[in-house]
């Protein structure tokens, strides 16, 4: 596995940087140059310089800083989110999956339920319902994404749980968690890490989306999407202030997505090297 | 050792003529049969007579309507004793090689899995890699297949595998569901061989699930005809010319026909 990873090119650059904006999030205040919090209305809008690398906001704050700040919320939430939303899909899904009959039936009438409802409007009322918190829209975020990853992995193990792998091993009366989780897992996983991927960049998206409604991440933290809406007002007289966050995101989700393809490659033997 | 007493299974019919209808198809009746150890049972019959269903009754896989299947003299349905005993002492070797290992484990792995069984149940430390180096060999393979993936063998070497895999848990009783059929005619000998070979070796039990009635004859001691969900014929196979069964007949009568061409030709 770890020497397939290595091999492949896509997954160690793109998991390379991902792990250095990481990094750098994680030692914001060091490597940071400025305050992000520090107004300086006179010297809004400023160019780039080497005092404000990215130059400044409309309040004059330094927007490299922001953006190094920013890290925190945009990568550590997304990720938490997906984290949570995995798990709990899994959980269900493989249940599901695997011992069919009244399990399956109670799971998937849920995920019914779920899936029928808009996901906004439900993002709306979990947080009007536990109040407007960073920690409940992750909540609201996973409460409504489960469903969906639920679904796909029921899918996906009943695709392999009659395989004659899984035959033989409860033929001859291997325990239920080897079946579960060295036979029905990692056969999954391929399409699993795919859609994560995927839908890692759904997850920054949908909280800076939360963020620019007010429900979100709030007003003065640094955060990618509240940026970019912040100089979405200023689009016509200061254009230069989207490209920072939106480059950002765009390369951030883009990694996820490449590194998605690759580990599809990395953990499927029959992919043969090049 | 083994033996199935009136068995009967229906599968619910896909189509309902009512909407909460609940036709039941039937596809084993009455299906009875005793292997002693040591002996190995052929169990021949055409496509959809209900060979596989029973083989997946044999492996505790199935529970029939009706019947008993008994190991050693228990119930292997009625208890989890019973589906206990059953695990312990069988072995399962399927015909679609393909899939019979998962693609994501090395050779070494899939054997492993069987190993560990035996390891459970003897209570006593396994050295793995002497262990598949031993069983590999006992299946004629080389030990540097054990690194290899299942994609990286050819249809034989796998089915070989698979067979050391099966034989791993130290079973008593091995069920082979059309383990040869889908390979050529050369490997089917090369494989039979080693199958009679191991069943000296290790004392096994075999049956032995097929629609080639040669490869019967050429392993098993008694034969059962199937024909859709019904015995027709049960009889040890020195005797197989003797049959009065019709579908038997058609069958042996086919292979005589092949046989004299092929005397032609040559």
């Amino acid at each position: 596995m770890t020497k397939r990873f290595l091999q492949n090119r896509a997954a160690v650059f793109t998991s390379a940087l991902i792990l250095v904006v990481a990094c750098i999030g994680i030692f914001a205040p060091i490597i940071a140059p400025n305050d992000p919090y520090e107004t300086n209305i006179i010297n809004k809008f400023a160019e780039y310089s080497l005092q404000y690398p990215l130059g400044t906001d409309q309040l004059g704050r330094c927007v490299l800083s922001r953006m190094i700040y920013g890290i925190r919320p945009t990568l550590g939430l997304a990720t938490l989110t997906m984290l949570g939303t995995i798990g709990i899909g899994a959980l269900l899904g493989i249940m599901a999956g695997y011992f069919r009959g009244i399990v399956e039936e109670v799971i998937m009438r849920v995920v019914d339920v779920m899936l029928s409802f808009p996901s906004q409007i439900m993002v709306f009322a979990v947080v009007a319902l536990l109040g407007i918190n960073v920690q409940n829209v992750i909540i609201a975020n996973v409460f409504i994404k489960w469903a969906w990853y639920a679904r796909m992995i029921r899918t996906g193990v009943l695709q392999y749980r009659d395989r004659n792998f899984v035959q033989f091993s409860r033929c001859v009366g291997m325990p239920e968690r080897f079946i579960l989780f060295r036979h029905l897992l990692p056969s999954i996983t391929s399409d699993l890490v795919v859609l994560a991927s995927l839908d890692i960049g759904w997850a920054i998206i949908n909280i800076s989306t939360l963020s620019f409604l007010g429900l979100g991440v709030q007003a003065p933290t640094p955060e990618w999407g509240a940026m970019l809406n912040e100089a979405k007002e200023v689009l016509t007289s200061n254009p230069v202030q989207m490209i920072a966050p939106g480059v950002a995101i765009v390369v951030l989700v883009c990694c996820f997505n490449l590194l998605g393809d690759a580990m599809r490659d990395v953990l499927d033997p029959k992919e043969v090297k090049q | 050792m083994l033996q199935l007493d009136k068995v009967c299974v229906s599968f619910r019919s896909e189509r309902q003529d009512k909407i909460f209808g609940h036709t039941r198809q039937q596809v084993l009746f009455d299906v009875s049969l005793k292997v002693k150890k040591g002996t190995c049972l052929g169990i021949l019959g055409e496509s959809g007579s209900g060979k596989s269903t029973m083989g997946r009754v044999i492996c505790g896989l199935l529970k029939p309507d009706t019947g008993e299947v008994m190991i050693d003299g228990t119930s292997v349905y009625a208890s989890r004793k019973g589906r206990k005993e059953l695990q312990n002492k069988l072995s399962v070797v399927f015909q679609d090689y393909t899939t019979s290992a998962n693609p994501r484990f090395r050779v070494s792995d899939v054997i492993k899995e069987g190993l560990f069984v035996r390891q459970r149940r003897e209570k006593e430390k396994l050295q793995y890699e002497k262990e598949i180096k031993k069983l590999l060999e006992l299946v004629g393979l080389s030990e540097d297949f054990a690194d290899r993936f299942p994609h990286e063998l050819s249809g034989g070497q796998l089915q070989r595998v698979c067979i050391a895999r099966a034989v791993s848990c130290n079973p008593q009783i091995v069920l082979f569901d059309e383990a040869i059929s889908s390979l050529d005619a050369h490997t089917q000998v090369q494989i039979m061989d080693l199958l009679l070979e191991l069943k000296e070796k290790l004392q096994l039990t075999y049956i032995f699930i097929t629609h080639d009635l040669t490869s019967i004859t050429y392993l098993c001691d008694d034969v059962l005809f199937l024909y859709q969900g019904h015995v027709t014929e049960y009889l040890p196979v020195d005797k197989i010319s003797q049959t009065k069964d019709q579908y038997a007949r058609k069958l042996l009568e086919s292979i005589i026909v092949f046989d004299t061409e092929e005397a032609k030709t040559v």
